[in-house]
């Protein structure tokens, strides 16, 4: 039986994998200036023209590598969060990291000119930086003394802090000029702009190590999940383990959102689609889920990229379009 | 111990809780703390004035005198939009926490400020420059949808609707809303105002916008009153309201209908503004019991006052520039939701 199962986790992993592999290709092949395969292909090869080789290298494939790197992040990050706090709601968007990170890199865009190079570290480091501490802010606001933390007051924290942090934004907001203000919006709408090769290569080292260190720790999550008294019995250092493993997620998290702005549901969504598809397992759940998310946030990106709107349309706002439905239905569902 | 004395609290005492009198009392200092306010709001501002002078523009008005003009055209209406929006808003919380029985219902959590501003975002771009009769209608039917959406998911669910439930359902949807909205707002360019007008501002009300909304605010709250009754008893629970012979659906509608008429009028004149039905309501519960005839009217004078003392604070603490009322209440209202949140973790389990 186990083994007909990881069986099947396996085949839908190697799937998942193709699938993404294939609408990466895909969408190389569509914007707006547009590309057939073979053009691609030539290009892919070092063969291409001059002009096809700026479009795919310099504007479409850091753009597709980006989503997909933060797509990954962010569902990962939903999914540890989702053991560690026992809540299937659970979702770095509505914890209040993601409005924790945007006030910070408002605060940047607020304070100093978003031209320049000095910009180019600040705002993923500065937005790293809020997000951690609005992870520590709910720590501390839920933490009771000598009792263990309900999932159910780190979700009510979180929505406060969330609420909080997007007035303090809300606040900043109003003070911007027309074109920070603009970019402002964007960035808080969820749109894909660190896509250069520098922002990538600080991004993805930083998620695929994190990953590994989340999934060489599955076994913990697999015992966290049956609540905290189980664990300690089980023999698992619970506070350490915990607030390790939240470290990792919350950092995640961030980097996500430094680069790829406040996305929503993603991490919400995806642990919940791999689980109807892989079942419980963290092992297996794991890169699962990372996988949905990086699929989903690769086709809002995609349709972001092509449909043609009056102006560019950033990912989240068609990631939350398309997911609150899911959400509320799962919400109908939740016991 | 204290679940049992809380238990109490709920079913033994229904009508005179404090007494009459120290009710009288208390609503009275509130009317007391509504006038200073008033007087405080028509007086404060980029220039000052004196009450003397307050006073004559509104009972002995010179058209001649540039000081009558401002606080005719500027300041009496800029107050008394904080007091109806202030009630509204008070009152609309009061009335959702009394028949959801959910302490954390708030006309910001619940879709109805969420679907407001997404209604203006709608009509900003599509119906420019309509008249405000127009403008009020489409932020009437924003926050119906708003509300009837998140009320819908979070109460179609085999185990009914719990208070997170509700909390998550009216996120979910404020995300939705406010997605759309954005997506409107940057596809047409019109982000800023509506930014502008999300922050809440009572900077720009009119004597045309007042007397307009004034019907509709006057019927909300008639309603409420008329209910206040009935929801106390429902607050009890829907058995022992049905116990007492009450008619549960009809109640809940009235209820959903003033409601929506109360926080409508308070977005379309002030713009989405949390909070104030939050706090208002559990400070009146705290002071005069759970009976909701008393806690409506209390919640509509009080809500009016903090209103307007909110109104001057956000136009003195960054002077000259102003700050927005949804931040000075957003403010106040994230400690306080945490508060209660951390009171009544009971209710979440």
């Amino acid at each position: 039986m186990k083994v007909v199962k990881s069986h099947k986790a396996t085949i839908w992993i190697l799937s998942l994998l193709i699938l993404l592999i294939a609408g990466a290709i895909l969408s190389l092949n569509m914007g707006k200036v547009s590309l057939n395969p073979l053009e691609v292909f030539q290009v892919l090869l070092g063969q291409g023209p001059e002009e096809h080789n700026l479009v795919v290298y310099k504007f479409r494939l850091p753009r597709i590598v980006l989503a997909i790197l933060v797509g990954f992040g962010m569902a990962l990050a939903g999914a540890v969060m989702q053991a560690l706090l026992r809540n299937d709601l659970a979702d770095p968007g509505m914890l209040g990291i993601s409005s924790g990170s945007g006030l910070m890199v408002l605060l940047i865009i607020s304070t100093v000119s978003i031209q320049g190079a000095a910009i180019t570290l600040l705002l993923p480091s500065m937005a790293f930086l809020g997000g951690l501490l609005a992870a520590a802010l709910i720590y501390v606001l839920a933490y009771r003394k000598r009792r263990m933390i309900s999932s159910t007051r780190l979700v009510l924290t979180g929505v406060a802090i969330n609420m909080g942090f997007s007035a303090l934004s809300l606040f900043l907001t109003l003070k911007l000029d027309d074109q920070k203000y603009e970019f402002a919006q964007r960035w808080q709408a969820g749109c894909l702009w660190g896509d250069k090769w520098s922002y990538i290569s600080l991004l993805a080292p930083w998620v695929l190590l994190l990953f590994a260190y989340i999934l060489s720790n599955f076994r913990t999550l697999n015992v966290l999940v049956l609540g905290n008294e189980i664990s300690i019995g089980l023999g698992v250092a619970v506070k350490k383990k915990f607030l390790r493993l939240a470290i990792a997620a919350v950092g995640i998290a961030s980097g996500c959102v430094a680069l790829g702005g406040s996305i929503f549901f993603i991490g919400l969504i995806s642990p919940h689609v791999a689980r109807k598809l892989v079942g419980h397992d963290y092992k297996v759940l794991l890169p699962t889920s990372a996988l949905i998310g990086a699929l989903l946030l690769l086709v809002a990106d995609t349709i972001a990229r092509t449909v043609s709107f009056k102006s560019d349309i950033p990912a989240g706002i068609i990631v939350t379009m398309l997911s609150v439905p899911y959400f509320l239905y799962l919400l109908m569902r939740s016991k | 111990m204290k679940k049992n004395r809380k238990l109490d609290d709920r079913t033994t005492v229904i009508p005179d809780l404090r007494g009459k009198s120290y009710f009288g009392l208390f609503l009275l200092l509130g009317i007391l703390l509504l006038l200073l306010s008033v007087a405080a709001s028509i007086s404060f501002g980029s220039a000052s004035m004196s009450l003397k002078m307050a006073w004559t523009a509104i009972f002995n008005f010179d058209p001649e005198l540039t000081e009558h003009q401002i606080i005719h055209a500027l300041r009496i209406p800029r107050t008394a939009a904080d007091i109806i929006a202030g009630m509204c808003l008070a009152v609309a919380g009061a009335v959702m926490q009394g028949y959801t029985r959910n302490p954390l219902a708030d006309s910001g959590l619940m879709g109805v400020n969420a679907g407001a501003a997404l209604a203006m975002a709608v009509t900003l771009v599509f119906l420019p420059g309509q008249l405000q009769t127009t403008t009020l209608l489409v932020s009437f039917i924003g926050a119906g949808l708003g509300a009837g959406l998140t009320y819908l998911a979070a109460s179609l669910n085999r185990s009914g609707m719990t208070p997170q439930r509700l909390v998550l359902a009216g996120i979910s949807i404020t995300m939705l809303f406010g997605a759309v909205g954005s997506f409107i707002s940057l596809n047409y360019g019109i982000g800023r105002a509506l930014a502008y007008w999300t922050s809440g501002s009572v900077a720009g009300a009119t004597w045309v916008e007042i007397r307009l909304v004034i019907p509709w605010f006057l019927g909300g709250l008639a309603l409420s009153l008329f209910i206040a009754r009935s929801i106390t008893v429902l607050n009890l629970g829907e058995e022992i309201a049905k116990g007492f012979g009450q008619r549960i659906v009809l109640v809940k509608m009235i209820a959903t209908l003033a409601v929506l008429l109360l926080a409508g009028v308070a977005v379309a004149l002030v713009g989405p503004i949390g909070f104030v039905g939050l706090i208002i309501p559990h400070i009146m519960r705290f002071f005069v019991g759970v009976d909701y005839r008393y806690i409506i009217p209390a919640s509509a004078i009080y809500g009016g006052a903090l209103m307007v003392v909110a109104d001057i604070a956000g136009r003195l603490i960054n002077r000259p520039a102003e700050t927005a009322l949804g931040i000075i209440f957003a403010m106040i209202g994230v400690p306080f939701f945490l508060l209660i949140a951390s009171k009544e973790r009971r209710a979440f389990k």
